[in-house]
């Protein structure tokens, strides 16, 4: 255990003053410094048209807003848009943390004098492994302290809910970024330098998060059949149809449930397409990051696709063990991906032999 | 105490070190002499557990090595050949990190440490390793080899990037550690290295001992020549010299370089002198122990 925490902290060292971790960190902050100034701004404007929407609605209850009850802006709005931007982010510091660590050592000759101590094997893939995680936590909770700080400077505070919701998505955020430190110290095993390690690792990234996703919605739509057209009348129609002797009020009718019918038949369509995605991206970190950093800043979240819907009361909401509750499989993918990529470099590290 | 049984490494079929025995007593200097690509690395590497035998053991001091690869780090140092460090670090806290290892107290760390960096005559320099010259990493690596006081020390290719003061000092050192009773197993390619320092020799071929023994044991045993070169100068202009025996003559003036098949210096010298021929000089060359490894190693033993 004293040796995992020498190599730990000796790697954690290196890492937060290592240039790349400082540069990338600084761009994140940089980023994430706008997106909370524009997020914050769009919130605001939010928050003045709610309040204006419901003075209206407390004036005249009699009269149904024209776009259904308005819904009350959420400050985790900005974290949602953050989750958008930072993925790709926080990827690219997760890779170029954890790309060279066996690797580079294999190169530079120092894995072979490290190792002519006695220091078990494990002891330091597991040294290395928690040196980096801890890197990776070092700037999220830099982020999180910016994030929040940004926040109450600009006299915003968050509720008790949206406290926790946002801490929990830094926690699915770190874990999305353990996922891809886990492939980039996996590929740096199994390869016999750093150049291999980076090309592997960049590779599987794009194959695992663009290539997969956009394979499944060409298959869905393949497999799925046509996608149904609208069937519904225009407005010539209506009128050609007035002069048949069918009233007005029964082409509308008519026509609304021509509608209701084309938006199941559309939902099904695209629930078969989705469904067909989600299984081509299971292995993808950042597709279920997204799918739970949904659900856990959107206190409103709703596990299925919804295509239109009826107008009128918002979706009611959904506590945060419920929203996680309805993406669990996205949620355990998550957390097994890094386990899984960590033991194949556990394993290789542990065989292999060092010349 | 150094013992291998049947050592044995195959990489994709092909047999790197094949059915080695060896047997190094304590407080020998061992040199390991073999061309590149022997074998001699492999072997080291099994012996300091870095990779297991495909075949055979390894023992240090009656501990087997893939048995127990940690106790037997605890006792050993090496030094890999083109040996490496964390370019980010200074020589003092890559030795400091290697050190947190072992059982050694913060105290007698920092003295160890700084004991070493004199030894190898890093003690002064400031700057990162990854600064330094492959003349002082190679010593850094020396340092880093001696961190634990070992008893057995492996050192694969020591002198590679020394200059002449460094290979001068690492001879002195390592006699001095040979006296304090360690055992030095000391690779190379190179003859005058291993001949310089080391009272026992092994010389490997393709993956097998071709020989070992003292130096002039492994001299005699390789010597496989079936003639003697017999140096003749004489007082005055050399006459011919005939006997059934001679293969060849180069004469030059009143000198002459004769082949024979054997030791012909008795009729050598009576026939000079019954020809009123004044000696001043005839000896047998002998083949020096660089002439028997060269014909051994690289012409004749040395194929499989």
């Amino acid at each position: 255990m004293a040796g995992i925490s020498v190599v730990a902290k000796k790697e954690f060292r290196d890492h937060v003053m290592g240039w790349k971790f400082l540069v990338i960190l600084a761009i994140l902050m940089l980023i994430s410094l706008l997106a909370m100034h524009q997020g914050v701004e769009s919130y605001n404007k939010q928050l003045d048209s709610y309040k204006e929407q419901t003075a209206e609605i407390e004036e005249h209850p009699e009269v149904m807003p024209p776009r259904g009850m308005p819904e009350k802006p959420s400050i985790l709005s900005v974290f949602h848009v953050m989750s958008m931007l930072f993925g790709i982010l926080y990827a690219i510091l997760a890779i170029a943390i954890g790309f060279n660590l066996i690797s580079g050592e294999k190169e530079s000759g120092s894995l072979k004098s490290l190792l002519s101590h006695p220091v078990f094997r494990d002891t330091i893939i597991n040294g290395k492994a928690l040196g980096g995680m801890g890197a990776l936590g070092f700037a999220m909770l830099i982020m999180t302290l910016l994030s929040i700080g940004i926040l109450m400077m600009l006299g915003i505070m968050p509720t008790g809910d949206e406290f926790v919701r946002i801490l929990v998505f830094m926690g699915f955020s770190l874990l999305f970024m353990f996922s891809f430190f886990a492939i980039a110290l996996m590929c740096s095993t199994i390869t016999k330098n750093s150049t291999r390690a980076i090309t592997y690792t960049l590779a599987i990234f794009v194959v695992i998060s663009f290539v997969m996703p956009t394979a499944g919605i060409f298959v869905g739509m393949q497999l799925a059949g046509d996608m149904p057209e609208y069937p519904g009348m225009g407005r010539q129609e209506i009128n050609e149809s007035e002069g048949e002797g069918i009233s007005k009020e029964e082409q509308i009718e008519e026509q609304e449930r021509i509608r209701e019918e084309w938006q199941e038949e559309m939902q099904e369509y695209w629930k078969k397409v989705m469904g067909i995605r989600e299984m081509f991206s299971i292995g993808d970190p950042k597709s279920n990051f997204e799918k739970v950093s949904s659900a856990v800043l959107n206190p409103r979240f709703q596990s299925i696709f919804v295509f239109g819907g009826p107008m009128g009361e918002p979706p009611a909401e959904t506590s945060i063990l419920e929203a996680l509750r309805m993406v669990w499989k996205n949620l355990l993918v998550l957390l097994v991906f890094p386990v899984v990529m960590f033991a194949i470099a556990y394993i290789k590290f542990m065989r292999m032999d060092i010349r | 105490m150094i013992r291998t049984e049947n050592l044995t490494k195959v990489y994709n079929g092909n047999k790197a070190v094949d059915g080695l025995n060896l047997e190094i007593a304590e407080g020998d200097i061992f040199g390991f002499l073999g061309p590149n690509g022997a074998g001699k690395s492999t072997t080291i590497l099994m012996l300091v557990g870095l990779i297991e035998p495909t075949e055979g053991k390894c023992i240090i001091n009656d501990i087997e090595v893939a048995r127990n690869p940690l106790k037997v780090k605890e006792l050993i140092g090496y030094l890999p050949e083109n040996v490496g460090f964390y370019g980010n670090m200074t020589a003092e806290q890559n030795l400091d990190y290697f050190a947190r290892f072992y059982p050694i107290d913060a105290d007698e760390r920092k003295k160890r440490i700084e004991e070493l960096l004199e030894l190898v005559q890093l003690a002064n320099v400031s700057q990162k390793v990854g600064g330094y010259s492959r003349g002082m990493t190679q010593r850094l690596g020396f340092a880093q080899a001696l961190l634990n006081n070992p008893g057995v020390i492996f050192l694969d290719e020591p002198t590679t990037n020394l200059d002449p003061e460094g290979v001068l000092q690492l001879r002195q050192t390592l006699k001095k550690l040979s006296d304090e009773g360690k055992t030095i197993f000391f690779s190379s390619h190179i003859l005058a290295e291993v001949a310089q320092v080391c009272n026992t020799i092994g010389i490997i071929s393709n993956g097998t001992l071709i020989e070992r023994g003292t130096l002039d044991e492994v001299k005699t045993k390789l010597d496989v020549r079936k003639t003697v070169k017999i140096i003749v100068e004489a007082t005055e202009d050399m006459p011919a010299i005939e006997h059934e025996n001679i293969i060849d003559v180069e004469y030059k003036g009143r000198r002459a370089v004769i082949e024979a098949k054997s030791d012909i210096r008795d009729y050598i010298s009576r026939y000079l002198l019954e020809n009123n021929v004044g000696i001043k000089e005839l000896r047998i060359e002998e083949p020096t122990l660089e002439d028997v490894f060269m014909e051994s190693v690289y012409k004749g033993k040395g194929g499989k």
